[in-house]
């Protein structure tokens, strides 16, 4: 056999006879910790290669390591660990539990559970919930349901407003949500404590009550308890970072924070800088709202020499001020002064702002269960418990016959139960959690049915709801979709310098597209007038003088009231509607020296 | 408006079978004159539109669900969103030709005659049967044969000998089967790889192009599906029923039997593309499509080579593709836009000449 080549890091460091008693040796080191233990090493013996990688930004994962069928962790270990006289490190530097990253796995036999290891599996898994994803492993009971909704739930998870982090009145994150209330699930699995969730939670606990409520929670809508909104449910406060940076330039001029004065060219108004301070930086728990300015900003004039050279001109400095986004007002949260990489002064200031739940906003449970809410109910319109309680939602029940979520129904058992009895907590781990069976017996042992559904009460009419209803705690997201961000609506508005149709976008206060697509289903209706209205008349419309003799645009010179043509001095010139975009192709085009030239002919 | 001879003459005689009197015959054509009226497409309607969304709608669904047949014995046809380009952009090397070939009798009703014909159909080459060797230094070509191959296809190696040596003489080993060429030392070696390469696609059997010929039972007589089609030769054949002989290949059919053959096939296959993933199309649409593809009397192919590249309008073909290109030729020939089109009115900003853009009042003068 050829000697092996054998890489460091993808470079290519020489030759070896025996690789594989290499790799071995490699292995035996680094589980004696005579190698750092995130050094992974692998042979591929179809290219007869070997790579070792030592460095930073892989993946790397902890394993059981198996020898002869039996893996290296024993019950004297775990014995010793929750004595506390081992610890986590301590298994990795004895070689029970070694790191792999991607590349080595190629060389690993990895057996799941420790039922099925043979004597040529070369690791375990730590738990074989390990082999769903972490935002998976959050979902209760992910076993019992269908991957597509642990997909949506999994990646849900990750949007759901929480605790985001628990220094974050001293982040500058660009935008960022707090819940006010965050809880821990009552249902939760075994990942949820290893990741320290619940010191920093990404939900809350309520009471859902599974009915179609007037057809307001039809098609994934929901319905909220709009007392318990006024309680501070899902209450969020939402943070904004606006920057300023006090720029010098070249030439010794540079940018003053400041409260613009009059003289300042662009100057928005004393009513905009009202919440500055004598600095010209904002004062805190102040409220601002849209166009208000945040720090008050001026700027040296664009052309120093032009006009220094006119010398008439004053010389007047331009309004620059970092302004409240149109959409937002809030409070004013932190103002933190420093300075950027190139010395220059830098504001950074945090907006608060407080987001109650409203019609629209997107909530979730924990296994892709999402909806908008369709209505905000009185507290006294919502169905009750003969006990007397009210729902915080209602979930519409036909969103489970298509999605099969079987751990929506079990989470409402299980908190349900855990809630009667006052456990703590529901283990919901995958392939290890507990079971429909038990939560069945203490809602039967507490008096209630074990289906979990209640006699419930209409609170309009006040009676009896002719089914029984499946009511209990579940625990919902918030997520970061918030209507109060999104909804976009335009009647009259701002346009593009260059094109004069409307702006794009909703942060421009932008119209919504008439595109191509939509074009053609108007030509298909034959609807000649209401296209015209739509792409010309309501965007772009333009009046031009053309030219009777030469076809060019003509001039209009209003001193003089004199219309003519600047090519032939003709004065025959006449008014024609066209879209603007069609005068800026005929000037594109005589820019790129083609000469188009307009016929006129009678309107007929 | 008055309605086709033929439509008249149909109801004349449904009418006759029904005892109708001429007054009850009158009445009624005139109620399909007014029901025919009522429903035909009124004045300036965008059918171009209509027709462009009702067949790309559905086209767009078709992608995402295109269903393959493995396994089954049958000629397999390209389908789908496959097809339906290769027939609107004008191909002319399709990816499945096919013929169904339709057979006189007696052949159409015996399955055994059927398949000798079908077998007498497909083309053999020299490269099906045998493998050509090449020698550079001893300047010798050798045709090993297949005898397996041979006896499976039934071919006559005397025959095949006589075409090769028609070709180049060389000397036959019977035992050996193996046919051997010794050429002259000075030929020059790209002159034998030619030679070589030549031999191997020599015809042996069979009609040029026609890959494959299988026996189908369809009702109650036998046909035979190709892959691979040449309608021109197949049509000469005696066995061959040429009034309801197929081919896929629209160029082929144009070519064969005309651009009229050629739209009517345009629309069967739009029609059975559409139909084969189950989307519901109206054959009107489809006809539009095909009356465009050959009112040049040669099929062009819809898009920028085609129909959409030689619309009269400058601004519509900029709008199009290939921007630049137009702009300037237009320039370079000092081109006019009269502005008849739609996309032209759309770009300059004037009501587009269709539907309610075209009415105009006019004053009665007395």
């Amino acid at each position: 056999m050829k000697e092996a080549k054998v890489y460091v890091n993808g470079r290519l460091l020489g030759f070896h006879p025996e690789p594989k008693k290499l790799v071995e040796e490699l292995r035996k080191r680094r589980r004696s910790g005579q190698i750092p233990p995130f050094v992974s090493v692998t042979y591929y013996e179809n290219t007869n290669e070997v790579y070792v990688y030592t460095d930073a930004g892989r993946l790397s994962r902890p394993l059981i390591v198996v020898k002869n069928g039996k893996p290296l962790l024993t019950k004297t270990h775990l014995k010793m660990i929750r004595e506390g006289k081992l610890k986590w490190s301590d298994l990795v530097k004895q070689g029970i539990i070694e790191y792999l990253d991607p590349e080595e796995e190629e060389n690993a036999y990895i057996a799941v559970s420790e039922e099925e290891l043979t004597p040529e599996h070369t690791h375990l898994e730590i738990h074989p919930a390990i082999v769903l994803g972490f935002g998976v492993n959050l979902i209760p009971w992910p076993e019992k349901n269908l991957t597509t909704r642990l997909l949506h739930g999994a990646k849900m998870g990750d949007q759901g407003l929480g605790l985001y982090a628990s220094n974050f009145r001293i982040r500058t994150d660009t935008m960022s949500y707090v819940l006010y209330y965050p809880q821990k699930p009552i249902v939760r699995t075994r990942v949820f404590k290893y990741a320290h969730l619940d010191r920093r939670p990404y939900g809350q606990n309520i009471v859902v009550a599974v009915i179609p409520y007037e057809g307001y929670n039809m098609m994934d809508a929901i319905i909220m308890n709009k007392d318990s909104i006024e309680r501070a449910l899902f209450r969020a406060v939402f943070f904004r970072t606006y920057e300023a940076v006090e720029r010098r330039y070249p030439g010794g001029q540079r940018d003053r924070f400041e409260i613009p004065d009059e003289s300042v060219s662009g100057y928005l108004g004393e009513e905009a800088y009202h919440a500055l301070g004598e600095d010209g930086i904002a004062i805190p728990e102040t409220k601002v709202k849209g166009g208000d300015a945040l720090v008050g900003r001026t700027s040296p004039p664009r052309f120093l020499e032009d006009v220094a050279h006119f010398g008439i001109m004053e010389e007047r400095r331009r309004e620059n001020s970092v302004l409240v986004r149109p959409d937002e007002e809030g409070y004013v949260d932190t103002v933190m002064i420093t300075s950027d990489e190139n010395g220059h002064r830098l504001v950074k200031i945090k907006l608060r702002q407080e987001k109650i739940p409203e019609i629209g906003d997107k909530f979730t449970a924990r296994m892709g269960q999402k909806g908008v809410i369709g209505m905000i109910v009185p507290q006294e319109d919502m169905p009750f418990t003969p006990q007397g309680v009210v729902p915080d939602l209602i979930f519409n029940s036909h969103a489970f016959i298509s999605r099969m979520t079987v751990s929506y129904v079990l989470e409402i058992l299980g908190a349900k139960a855990a809630a009667l009895e006052g456990w703590e907590e529901v283990d919901a781990t995958m392939g290890e959690g507990m079971d429909a069976e038990d939560f069945e017996k203490v809602l039967r042992a507490h008096g209630f049915r074990k289906t979990g559904k209640e006699i419930l009460y209409d609170g309009k009419s006040g009676e009896e709801i002719e089914a029984d209803i499946f009511i209990g705690p579940i625990y919902y997201l918030r997520l970061k979709h918030l209507v109060s961000q999104k909804y976009q609506a335009r009647a009259r508005g701002p346009v593009q310098i260059l094109t004069r149709q409307p702006t794009e976008g909703r942060s421009r206060e932008g119209g919504i597209r008439f595109g191509e697509m939509e074009r053609d289903t108007l030509i298909g209706h034959g609807a000649a007038l209401t296209l015209y209205e739509r792409l010309v008349e309501e965007s772009d419309k333009t009046t031009i003088l053309v030219c009777e003799k030469c076809g060019n645009i003509g001039v209009d010179d209003a001193i003089r009231k004199k219309r003519y043509c600047p090519v032939c001095g003709s004065t025959k010139v006449h008014e024609v509607d066209v879209s603007y975009a069609f005068k800026l192709l005929l000037d594109e085009l005589k820019s790129l020296g083609i000469y188009p030239k307009l016929k006129l002919k009678d309107k007929a | 408006m008055t309605l086709p001879e033929y439509i008249k003459e149909y109801v004349a005689e449904w009418a006759k079978e029904r005892g109708l009197k001429k007054k009850e015959i009158e009445e009624f054509l005139k109620f399909l004159e007014e029901y025919i009226r009522e429903n035909a497409v009124d004045p300036w309607e965008a059918i171009g539109i209509v027709t462009a969304q009702s067949l790309g709608e559905p086209a767009t669904q078709a992608t995402l669900r295109t269903f393959h047949m493995a396994g089954s014995a049958e000629v397999s046809v390209a389908s789908g969103m496959d097809r339906i380009l290769e027939i609107v952009d004008g191909l002319k090397k399709i990816q499945t030709p096919v013929m169904y070939v339709y057979l006189n009798p007696p052949y159409n009703k015996d399955e055994e005659k059927a398949r000798e014909f079908a077998r007498s159909l497909e083309e053999i080459i020299v490269s099906d049967i045998a493998v050509v060797k090449e020698d550079f230094v001893k300047k010798t070509i050798t045709i090993v044969f297949n005898k397996k191959e041979i006896e499976r296809r039934g071919v006559d190696i005397k025959a095949v000998i006589k075409k090769i040596e028609g070709k180049v003489k060389g000397s036959f080993d019977e035992k050996k089967y193996v046919y051997k060429i010794q050429l002259p030392k000075d030929m020059p070696l790209m002159k034998m790889r030619k030679l070589a390469q030549s031999l191997e696609r020599l015809q042996i059997s069979g009609l040029k192009g026609i890959k494959r010929a299988l026996v189908k039972k369809e009702g109650d007589e036998f046909i035979i599906t190709t892959s691979g089609t040449n309608l021109k030769a197949i049509l000469k054949k005696k066995e061959v029923d040429h009034t309801r002989t197929y081919s896929n290949n629209i160029h082929e059919v144009a070519e064969v039997l005309g651009i009229e053959a050629a739209r009517y096939l345009i629309i069967e296959e739009l029609y059975k593309a559409y139909m084969g993933a189950k989307l519901l199309v109206d054959k009107r649409h489809l006809a539009l499509v095909a009356d465009a593809m050959t009112a040049r009397g040669v099929i062009t192919p819809i898009g920028r080579t085609g129909i959409a590249g030689r619309k009269g309008s400058v601004l519509a073909r900029a709008a199009f593709e290939e921007t630049n290109k137009h702009l300037v030729e237009a320039s370079a020939w000092n081109e006019v836009d009269h502005l008849k089109g739609i996309v032209e009115n759309l770009i300059v900003g004037l009501p587009i000449k269709a539907g309610t853009g075209r009415v105009k009042l006019k004053m009665k003068l007395r």
